[in-house]
This record gives structure tokens, C-alpha cells and sequence, in this order.
């Protein structure tokens, strides 16, 4: 019995002190990780200055390194930041201080890093300094394999770093990337591929709209119309008439941003007389607006009588942008009987005054 | 007398190709080997005058060729010349104690290698005249320029891979073999950056323990030069500039050790010749004022003061230029700015370098002043800014770059801080964001212009749909710039607002 004991006290004795080593341990990691923190927090703010005064001219890419000792991180973080703020030369400048620094190289490493954090943090770093030809040649084709990684966050790094390339044939993978991946991927990646519009539609896009699954045409139009620019693509009239209705409407929303054509002005005011499709009606009227097209004004006119709540706003939005005519169009529906009429008329004109006293 | 035969060996190609056509230019009939071994071979039929070979080389090396040629009777009146390269401390005097007549260090001066090699050939046949000095050996352009572009393109794939391979198999020896033969090339090709670097690399790859961050680095510099090769000798120096540095001496004072190397390098391609004095120097010292041209840097840190004096001597003997950051030179005392010929700026380039020295020589004080253009609005004042931006970094790159160009900046981090920043200052531009906390950049826009505020306004705003330019332009915008901007467009846009 007396040994039964002395085995349970000894067992319970080193039970403790493991707990107490664990607990010491996390007392140490958190207090590592805390003075760490401070550091990082006192030297990122003299990083920055230094990286910007590294873009105003000087060379102090030596200084940045003797503050940020042999972990790069800080560096890399602030680094990083700059992403949507600089352009130009400006830009060049801090990638060659990333080269300087050695940011390219550790990054270029740990792309094949396993811990998932480490490898996105190496491809958004790529993917700011890809810009620059040299880190590019540093990087080789490292994010062009990355483009099918199991990270969602990788894909979509590495496919702006790939954006950065010259080589038209890497837009098209990414655009087919980007039409495989979800919404938020998608829209993260807009901006770039939007720079990369005109070398697209000279393949990836007119093979996307003429394809034959009505989900991809879809999604190749939103990505086009979130885009918001002008297109050399002609050949929309197939779409504008598509059996499917989202299709249509989401064609509509492209019409205004391409070379202007008699069929597809013929394809807005069809869908304008078409009011039983209220989403495809309302993607007609902004079109409309958008193209200032006179003749629409009737159409709207009569949409605003017969529609529901949302045609009613989206025509009394549409006559606003069509001034004089459409103007008029909105004063006399003002007075109408029909009182969900005369208010979005009212409202509409409302709007368009308090544009005008802004202007 | 040219003519005499000449065996070069190198395993290198590009420096056995443009040596041979370096020579033949010359004149001389040269045979070529890549070994030791090929060499000895070829020297069984072929007796040169002299054999120009590099000491390392694949297999036997240079010196032990050498020794094998002292040692055959039949050889041993030739004149053997090592080439040697700096990273290699105690060559030469191997290259001696195994018998060379003498040795020529790489990177080879095109423009001298046929003359040394006349010197090495005048001693053997004491017939041989000298050419005329300062001549330049003549390498038909198109060959110059298709080794240039082979060996730009194989040392950017070869330093690439060796970055590579530096996180795998790498041999420290091979990749010291493979620099060594671009510290040759690089200088002989007209490459100094990339022959310089390739020094920097092949010592560290020499040195035991290996230092790794070290040679990461300096491959790294290494691969950017040869991807971008802002080679100083290779760019043809116009005549105006060549001439206004022919024979004239440079005062230099207080250049740090890197501003002073490119400036050294910079003027010896010009032909002149420039003399560094430290920063504490004497400023009436003779040495100092006997030359043509000084260069005074300008630092806090930097003891310069007394050169930077108005009443300091050189400023009467000779033109000074001045070198610095924008605002230590803004910091001088005005009469001290007005008085100095050109100004050197930031990071300065090579070619901007020798362009401002020469116009500071050429040009006549005229009327004598002529300070800094200080205000960008070109009154004497400076603009006002207030940069009202909720990004600390866009807040500061714009501050710091404005500042840079000489204007007055106030910075915000909101739109309501913004507003009253704008109604106490009065400052002549606004620069504001879109998205701010509080009131945004579009509400400021629109409080101003309906209390007409007499102020510029700027919207700098990552927010670049049509609709958003337009309802920019329609409140009252003065420009609108979208993000990411470039930090000199931007200056560019201030000031031309300033302007108006």
C-alpha cells in the first residue's frame, strides 16, 4: 500500500511539473512573441520612411538591413503594404530594395515552404515585385505553377504575380483560372486582369462568350462588365438574344462598353418592349442611359406605366441621363395617375437637380 | 612591329574570341587554346613570340604551363604574360616566380592590352616600336556586340542557376570557376559594374566558411547586373563631355566610399583625373585648389563645413558643384547655394554626373546666383499642401516626396481634420483621399467649394470608375489621380496646379 502510494505521489509529482514546465513554456513563447511584436512595432514605421525615402532617391537599402537584423519579415510586411499605392518608377525602386534586402530570394524559398501562412506571405510578396523585370527573372516560372496550388490565397497571388509577365498566353491561364474560381477570387483579381483586356480579347474572351455552357458565358460577362472599360469585341448580338435570361442581362450591362452597333441598339430597345423580364428590362434602360439612345425614351416611357417597382426606378433613372427628351418624358409621368409613377418620376427629377446644383 | 605570332589561352570563349580579335586587329597572327595541355600540344608546331595565358584553367593550370615552357629548351626564348585577376591575392607574384616575363590583371583594358603587349614584345626583339599612346584597339562593332549579347545572356541564365542552386547541390569551386571567367569578360567587354561584382562574388566564394547571406547577396547583385547593365563603359561619352574633362583635375571632398567610386569611375571613362580629400580637409591648401573643378558633398554628418564656407577660397579659384540630398542642399545658406555652379542630387546617376560637371566648367557665372528653385510656384514662396489621407503610408510617401520637391506639407488622417486643417491654413493645394473616416474626400470637396475656399484640390483615390472621375471633376476636382500613382506624376500634376 505504502508503495502503491509513493508510485501515485511520484506520478502526480511529475504530472505537475509538467504542467508547470508547459506553462512555462507558453509563458516564454508568449513573452517571446510579445517583445517581438513590440519590435516589430517600433521598427515598421522607420522601415517605411526609409523604404520612402529609398524611393525618393536614396540609397539606404544597407540602413534598412542593419535595422531589421537577420529576420526579414518586418521588411517584407512593410514592404508589402505599398501594393495599390505606388506606381512607376517609384514602384521599381522598392522592388530593387527587395532584391537588395533579400526579400526576392526568401521569398522565392518559401514558395515551397509547407505551412500554408509562409507560402502566401511568399506569394504576395512575388506578386508585388513581379512588376519588375528582374525580380520576375528571379522568380522564373515558379507562380505559373502555383496557379493550380490547393490554396485558394496562393492561386489567386501567384495569378496577379503571372499577370505581371509579358507573355499573353499566361493572361489566358489566368483568365481561365479566374473563371474556375469563386466570386471573391474573381473580383480580387479584376483590377489585373482588366490591364490585360485588350491581349484577351484577342482569344480567351470571344472563347469564353461563344462557348457552350451558359454558366461560364455567365461568369466571363460579369468578370467583362466588372471591368467597366471599352472592349474591341464585337460580337454580341448571339448573347443579347440568348435564351437565358441572366445571360441577356448581363450582355446588356457589356453593350455600352463596346464599339457601337445598329444591332445592338435593335437588341436594347427589344429588350426595353419586353417588360415581363424585369431584371433583363432594367439592364436595357441603364444600357440605353448609358449609350443615349433617343429613341429608347418611348419605351422607357411605357415601362414606367406597366412595370413593377424596380423597372418603374430603373426607366425613371434611365430618362434622367436622356435630357432634354427624357426630361421632359420624366415631367409629364410626374403628373400621372398611376402614383408609383409620378413618385419615381418625381424622385428622379428630384435627383437629377441635386446633380446639377453639385455641378 | 606587328606581326609576330601570339598564342592566347583561356578556357573562357568570349575572352578567347574578343582577345583573339583584339589582337588581330593589331595585327599580330594568333593561334588560340582553351588548356594548358592543348597549348603544349599546339607549341609542338607553331613557335609564337608570346604566350598570353590565363592562369586558371581547367586541369593544368597557367603557372604549371609556364613552368613547362621555361623548362624546353625550345621554348624558352618566348615571352609568356599571365592574366591575373585581383580576387586572386598573391597571382602576380606566382605568376613571376614561375617564370612570366610579366602579367596583365583582369579585366584586360581594351585599350591598352596591344600596347603592354608591344612593351613585353620590345623587350624580346628590341625592334618593336611603341604605338601611339592613348591608342584604342578597333573591334569591328558587330562582333563586339554579339559577344556583348552572348555573354549578357548566358551569365543572366548562369547566375540565375547558381542562385538556384544555391538551396540545393552547390559547388562553391565551380561557381568560383564560373565567376572568375566573368570578372575577364565583363572588363574586357566594357562591363566594369559586372566585372566588379563577379570580383566581389569570387572572394566570397574563395572564402572558408562559405558565407552564405553574403553570397546570396552579392549573386543576386550580380544577376540584377547582368538582367539590367547600367554599364558606364559601355555607354559612348559625348564629345562635348569628353572634352571638357581631357586633362583637367577634380577636387573631391568628403565623398562617402561608394558616391566617391562612382564619381571616380565616371570621370575616368571622361579622362579626367580627380583627387579625394577627406571630409576634415584643409580647404586653403594648394593641392586642393590647383585643380580645375571641385566637388564639395554636403552632409550634417559629413565635416565639410569649412569647404562650404562663402568665403572660402575655392569658390573664387574654381567652379564647385555640390552633392547631397535635396534637403541638405536646401539646408545651405543661401548665398552659399547661389554661389555653387551645378548641384548633384540624391542618387545621381554616372551619365547625369559628368553632364552637370562639364556644364559647371563651360558654364560663365553669369550675374553669379542661382539658388535652388525652391518654390514651385515660382514666386519665391513655397506651395502649401495638406494631405489628407486615413493610409500612414500614402500619407507619408506624399509628404516625403513633396517635401523633397520644396513644398510645404500638412498632413491629416481624416476628412473633418482635413477641412478645418484647410480652413486654418488656407494652404494653395488640398490633396484628399476618397475613403476617409468621418467625412470623405468628396464631402470635403464639396464643403469647400460651397464656402469657395480658395483652394486646389487634388482627389487621389484608388476609385477609378467613370462615375467616380465624374462626380470628382463635377464637385469641383482641380485633377484627380488614381491609385497606385506614381510618386513623380504626382509632382508633376502639384505643380502644374501650383503653376496655374
Amino acid at each position: 500500500m505504502t508503495a502503491a502510494l509513493r508510485i501515485v505521489s511520484a506520478l502526480l509529482g511529475f504530472y505537475a511539473l509538467w504542467v508547470a514546465g508547459m506553462f512555462g513554456v507558453s509563458l516564454a513563447r508568449a513573452a517571446k512573441s510579445r517583445t517581438r511584436k513590440r519590435r516589430e512595432a517600433e521598427i515598421e514605421p522607420r522601415i517605411r520612411q526609409l523604404l520612402i525615402e529609398s524611393i525618393a532617391g536614396s540609397d539606404n537599402v544597407e540602413q534598412i538591413r542593419k535595422l531589421v537584423g537577420p529576420d526579414h519579415a518586418a521588411a517584407g510586411r512593410v514592404l508589402t503594404e505599398f501594393e495599390g499605392k505606388v506606381a512607376g518608377a517609384a514602384r521599381d525602386r522598392l522592388c530593387e530594395a527587395a532584391i537588395g534586402l533579400g526579400l526576392v530570394q526568401g521569398w522565392v524559398h518559401d514558395t515551397r515552404s509547407r505551412e500554408p501562412m509562409e507560402r502566401r506571405r511568399a506569394f504576395k510578396g512575388l506578386a508585388f515585385v513581379t512588376s519588375f523585370e528582374p525580380c520576375r527573372r528571379l522568380s522564373g516560372e515558379i507562380p505559373l505553377l502555383a496557379l493550380d496550388d490547393a490554396d485558394r490565397e496562393v492561386r489567386v497571388a501567384a495569378a496577379r504575380a503571372v499577370l505581371h509577365s509579358e507573355v499573353p498566353e499566361q493572361f489566358e491561364r489566368v483568365f481561365a483560372m479566374a473563371m474556375e474560381n469563386n466570386l471573391l477570387s474573381r473580383i480580387r483579381l479584376t483590377e489585373e486582369l482588366r490591364r490585360r483586356a485588350l491581349a484577351l480579347c484577342e482569344g480567351a474572351i470571344p472563347r469564353e462568350l461563344n462557348g457552350k455552357d451558359p454558366e461560364r458565358t455567365l461568369v466571363a460577362l460579369q468578370l467583362l462588365v466588372a471591368w467597366e472599360r471599352a472592349l474591341p469585341f464585337e460580337d454580341l448580338h448571339r448573347l443579347l438574344e440568348h435564351r437565358d435570361a441572366r445571360i441577356r442581362a448581363s450582355a446588356l450591362g457589356l453593350a455600352p462598353l463596346l464599339p457601337p452597333s445598329a444591332d445592338h441598339e435593335a437588341a436594347i430597345l427589344d429588350s426595353l418592349r419586353d417588360a415581363a423580364q424585369p431584371e433583363v428590362f432594367c439592364a436595357a434602360a441603364h444600357a440605353a442611359a448609358r449609350m443615349k439612345l433617343a429613341n429608347a425614351i418611348p419605351l422607357l416611357a411605357r415601362g414606367m406605366r406597366l412595370g413593377n417597382a424596380g423597372q418603374l426606378r430603373a426607366a425613371a433613372a434611365a430618362l434622367a441621363e436622356l435630357p432634354p427628351m427624357g426630361l421632359s418624358a420624366l415631367s409629364d409621368l410626374a403628373s400621372s395617375e398611376n402614383e408609383a409613377t409620378a413618385a419615381a418620376a418625381a424622385e428622379a427629377l428630384e435627383r437629377f437637380a441635386h446633380g446639377a446644383r453639385l455641378g | 612591329m606587328a606581326g609576330e605570332p601570339i598564342l592566347v589561352v583561356d578556357d573562357t570563349p568570349v575572352n578567347l574570341k574578343l582577345t583573339r580579335i583584339l589582337l588581330v586587329n593589331e595585327g599580330y597572327k594568333v593561334m588560340t587554346a582553351t588548356t594548358a595541355e592543348e597549348a603544349l600540344e599546339l607549341l609542338k608546331s607553331f613557335h609564337p613570340y608570346l604566350v598570353l595565358t590565363d592562369i586558371q584553367l581547367p586541369g593544368m593550370d597557367g603557372l604549371e604551363l609556364t613552368r613547362r615552357i621555361r623548362k624546353d629548351p625550345n621554348l624558352k626564348d618566348l615571352v609568356v604574360v599571365a592574366l591575373t585577376a585581383f580576387a586572386m591575392k598573391g597571382d602576380e607574384q606566382k605568376a613571376i616566380d614561375a617564370g612570366c616575363d610579366g602579367y596583365i590583371t583582369k579585366p584586360i583594358d581594351t585599350r591598352t592590352l596591344g600596347s603592354r603587349l608591344r612593351e613585353h614584345l620590345a623587350r624580346r626583339n628590341e625592334a618593336a616600336a611603341a604605338p601611339p599612346a592613348g591608342e584604342v584597339a578597333a573591334i569591328p562593332e558587330a562582333d563586339l556586340q554579339a559577344l556583348r549579347r552572348v555573354f549578357l545572356a548566358e551569365g543572366r541564365e548562369k547566375s540565375r542557376q547558381l542562385l538556384l542552386d544555391l538551396d540545393g547541390h552547390f559547388s562553391a569551386n565551380d561557381a568560383a570557376k564560373l565567376v572568375h571567367q566573368w570578372v575577364g569578360t565583363g572588363g574586357l567587354l566594357g562591363y566594369t559594374a559586372i566585372s566588379r561584382l563577379a570580383r566581389e562574388a569570387e572572394a566570397i566564394l574563395l572564402d572558408r566558411p562559405l558565407d552564405n547571406a553574403q553570397l546570396r547577396e552579392s549573386l543576386t547583385a550580380l544577376a540584377l547586373a547582368f538582367s539590367s547593365p547600367r554599364e558606364a563603359r559601355d555607354m559612348p561619352i559625348p564629345e562635348y563631355v569628353s572634352q571638357a574633362f581631357t586633362g583637367k583635375r577634380i577636387t573631391a571632398v568628403g565623398l562617402p566610399a561608394a558616391e566617391e567610386e562612382r564619381l571616380g569611375i565616371a570621370l575616368e571613362r571622361a579622362h579626367g583625373t580627380v583627387t579625394f580629400f577627406e571630409a576634415g580637409s584643409n580647404p586653403t591648401g594648394e593641392e586642393a585648389l590647383s585643380a580645375d573643378l571641385a566637388v564639395v558633398f554636403v552632409a550634417p554628418e559629413v565635416n565639410t563645413d569649412a569647404w562650404l564656407e562663402a568665403s572660402a577660397p575655392v569658390w573664387k579659384r574654381m567652379p564647385v558643384v555640390l552633392v547631397g540630398s535635396r534637403d541638405h542642399l536646401l539646408a545651405l545658406d543661401p548665398k552659399v547655394q547661389a554661389l555653387a555652379r551645378e548641384f548633384l542630387m540624391d542618387a545621381w546617376q554616372p551619365e547625369e554626373a559628368l553632364v552637370r560637371l562639364s556644364l559647371a566648367q563651360i558654364e560663365k557665372p553669369a550675374g553669379g546666383a542661382r539658388p535652388i528653385p525652391l518654390s514651385p510656384l515660382g514666386t519665391g514662396a513655397r506651395a502649401r499642401v495638406v494631405i489628407a489621407d486615413d493610409d500612414p503610408t500614402v500619407r507619408a510617401l506624399v509628404s516625403t516626396t513633396l517635401k523633397n520637391f520644396g513644398f510645404d506639407i500638412e498632413t491629416v488622417p481624416d476628412g473633418t481634420t482635413a477641412l478645418e486643417t484647410i480652413r486654418r491654413l488656407k494652404p494653395d493645394i488640398a490633396v484628399l483621399d476618397v475613403s476617409m473616416p468621418g467625412m470623405d474626400g468628396y464631402e470635403v470637396l464639396a464643403a469647400l467649394r460651397k464656402e469657395s475656399l480658395p483652394v486646389r484640390v487634388m482627389l487621389l483615390t484608388a476609385r477609378q470608375q467613370e462615375s467616380d472621375v465624374i462626380r470628382g471633376f463635377s464637385l469641383g476636382a482641380d485633377d484627380y489621380v488614381v491609385k497606385p500613382f506614381s510618386p513623380m506624376e504626382l509632382v508633376a500634376r502639384l505643380k502644374r496646379l501650383a503653376s496655374r
